[in-house]
């Protein structure tokens, strides 16, 4: 099974958490998902850190979404930044794009959330 | 205990109702044949009584249903019959009833019976739920035994040859098998393979399947580090070595192994045999163009400790191709038990020589599979391919066997982007490559229905003028498309599926949807260098 490591940090008022591992796929979305559902106990808005991310696939794609979904049912957001090549691909082929606000830099995200 | 009543009489429903309840039975009570399976359907009551004869449906169509809805648990059917009508008991009990209650009736009598049916449902009950509980341990086993096989018995076959090409394959049968096979590099020029099949099936045989296997390994090392490198043991010392540590154990487990261990030697032009009881060896001479059986006479590993063992040599050409395999592939059966013998087997060897040592395996499972029809094994299919070839250093083909479960997909990734490399595919083609079959395997995965919860993808992979072909290969349901996905899906947040076939269809340059001769079902995959 691939792993996948979820680690979140408060960083000017934003949660940002960093998702690192071989993958986010079919072998460990469930795990995920449950990791993931405290998150948004606390918090509301959010940008996730996809850099040591190796990949990343359609199950991974639903799994972001669903979070994305929670934050803004909370009226939050969730933000993505500094995606590997190979995710960017995919995140622009099946149009994620359109609906995640994607950031080159951590910092740059975690600044979108003031204005 | 809960029971069902139904009678459409009022009265005798009253009194044995009356009767249940005094003696401390909660009771439902129902007046007519349908009304009462409705109720059971919801209730499932551990025992019913019936009248017989009652209007619309009778006792004896009730407990037909009941019978027909056997998976919800056992619940034991009382008839009431009447002193008055004269009734078969035989097509009573043809219809599931277990029991006959005679109106008027007796309260000792029904209170005794009652005991005993209660007796019977919770036996039933306990039988069920120890039934169950084998059942889950059946299924760890089969893992188990899955697992040991694939870490512990079988190969890789090794990288850094440049003589010869090794094509290994095996698929696990329901029940494991006690098959291993390895690999020993001496020089790149010099190989020791070895196949072993321990006698016995489960969890024991591969056990002591992989006992032998580390056994064989260590042999090796402990001669060779009383040579030189130049100078190594022959395959009988190293036989004959391996049987003094593991003859006396084996008989003390009332085993043995039959086993080939051969030596490939590209410098000599030979190949040196030791064969203790296993399946013949078949040889395609590309020479005479003839395909040979090979076979030796020494007994298998664990009958005698002191045994000497024997070796034959043959000389070898490039192009000649060794066939090393179990009894489960020439033993594989025809549903009119037919086995598939060795001279299927050679007629394939003769007809595809001139192919890739993994093409040429394809075919074989191919074959295999279409003979046994349903696929199902009843041993290990464990084959090994040699292809001497001094210029065998690009391959055309590759088939690796995955089991069908989300671990395997990192796996299956990993091959994909080795192969993909070495076909001189870009970065960017690599990742949309190893994208595209990662979600059409992960479909399989999903979807497919494997026997037992233990199924598997078979991974072949062709090298074509233009790129790379991966061909996944499963049993189970066809997965094309309504229609070629062109449109991308709708995008919101609101759903979080349906994006694997529409990357499939984008990353791949040709993607097919097909079913093999033999009824595997198939999804290939091709990528173009740019």
């Amino acid at each position: 099974m691939s792993n996948v490591e979820v680690r979140s940090e408060k960083e000017s008022g934003v949660s940002v958490v960093y998702l690192s591992g071989q993958a986010l796929d079919a072998s460990n979305v469930q795990r995920f998902r449950t990791e993931t559902t405290s998150l948004f106990d606390a918090e509301k808005y959010f940008v996730f850190v996809l850099r040591d991310l190796k990949f990343v696939d359609s199950s991974g794609i639903g799994a972001l979404l669903s979070c994305l979904r929670k934050a803004h049912a909370l009226g939050g957001s969730v933000k993505l930044a500094e995606l590997p090549m190979n995710v960017r691909q995919l995140f622009e082929l099946v149009r994620m794009d359109r609906l995640f606000e994607i950031y080159d830099a951590k910092e740059k995200a975690i600044d979108s959330f003031r204005s | 205990m809960k029971i069902l009543i139904v009678d459409d009489e009022q009265v005798s429903r009253m009194v044995l109702g009356r009767t249940l309840r005094a003696l401390e039975y909660i009771v439902d009570v129902a007046s007519s044949g349908v009304e009462a399976w409705e109720m059971y359907q919801a209730h499932q009551h551990s025992i019913v009584i019936a009248d017989w004869v009652m209007p619309e449906m009778d006792g004896l169509q009730l407990c037909e249903l009941i019978r027909g809805q056997s998976h919800l648990g056992y619940s034991y059917l009382i008839l009431l019959t009447s002193k008055y009508e004269k009734q078969d008991r035989l097509t009573g009990l043809k219809s599931g009833a277990d029991d006959f209650i005679t109106k008027p009736f007796d309260r000792a009598e029904l209170s005794a019976r009652l005991g005993i049916a209660e007796r019977i449902v919770q036996m039933e009950k306990e039988l069920r739920s120890a039934n169950e509980r084998l059942e889950v341990k059946r299924r760890q086993e089969i893992e188990i035994g899955g697992n040991i096989q694939r870490s512990l018995l079988m190969a890789r076959p090794p990288e850094d040859v440049k003589a010869f090409e090794f094509a290994p394959m095996n698929l696990p049968s329901s029940q494991v098998d006690g098959d291993f096979f390895d690999f020993f590099v001496h020089r790149p020029t010099v190989v020791d393979v070895f196949i072993g099949d321990a006698m016995g099936k489960g969890i024991p045989a591969a056990l002591i399947g992989a006992g032998s296997k580390t056994t064989l390994l260590r042999s090796v090392g402990t001669l060779l580090s009383a040579r030189s490198q130049d100078n190594l043991p022959s395959p009988k010392d190293i036989v004959q070595h391996a049987n003094r540590t593991l003859a006396t154990e084996l008989m003390r487990l009332d085993s043995f192994i039959t086993l080939e261990y051969v030596r490939f030697d590209a410098e000599q032009m030979v190949a040196t045999f030791v064969d203790c009881g296993h399946t013949k060896i078949v040889h395609w001479d590309s020479t005479a163009g003839a395909v040979l059986e090979l076979s030796g006479s020494n007994f298998p590993i664990g009958f005698v400790s002191d045994e000497t063992y024997g070796e034959f040599s043959v000389p070898i050409a490039n192009g000649d191709l060794f066939v090393i395999y179990s009894d489960g592939v020439t033993e594989a059966m025809s549903p009119s038990k037919e086995l598939f013998g060795i001279d299927r087997l050679k007629d394939i060897i003769r007809d595809h020589a001139a192919e890739s040592p993994f093409q040429i395996l394809y075919r074989l499972r191919e074959r295999i599979r279409k003979h046994t029809q349903d696929g199902e094994l009843q041993d290990d299919f464990t084959v090994v391919i040699v292809r001497v070839g001094l210029s065998a250093a690009e391959w055309q083909h590759q088939l690796r066997v995955f089991p069908s479960r989300v671990e395997s997909l990192s796996e299956i990734r990993q091959m994909v982007g080795s192969l993909a490399n070495d076909c001189g595919l870009q970065t960017d083609s690599i990742d949309e490559l190893q994208l595209a079959v990662h979600e059409a395997t992960a479909n399989i995965i999903e979807h497919a229905h494997a026997r037992d919860g233990v199924g598997e993808i078979e991974v072949f992979a062709e090298r074509t003028e233009t790129g790379l072909e991966i061909k996944m290969l499963y049993e189970g349901p066809d997965f094309s498309p309504p229609e070629t996905v062109t449109s991308q899906p709708v995008i919101n947040t609101q759903r979080d599926g349906g994006f694997g076939l529409y990357i499939i269809q984008a990353f791949a340059d040709e993607v097919a949807y097909g079913t093999e001769e033999s009824g595997l079902r198939y999804i290939k995959i091709l990528k173009r260098r740019a």
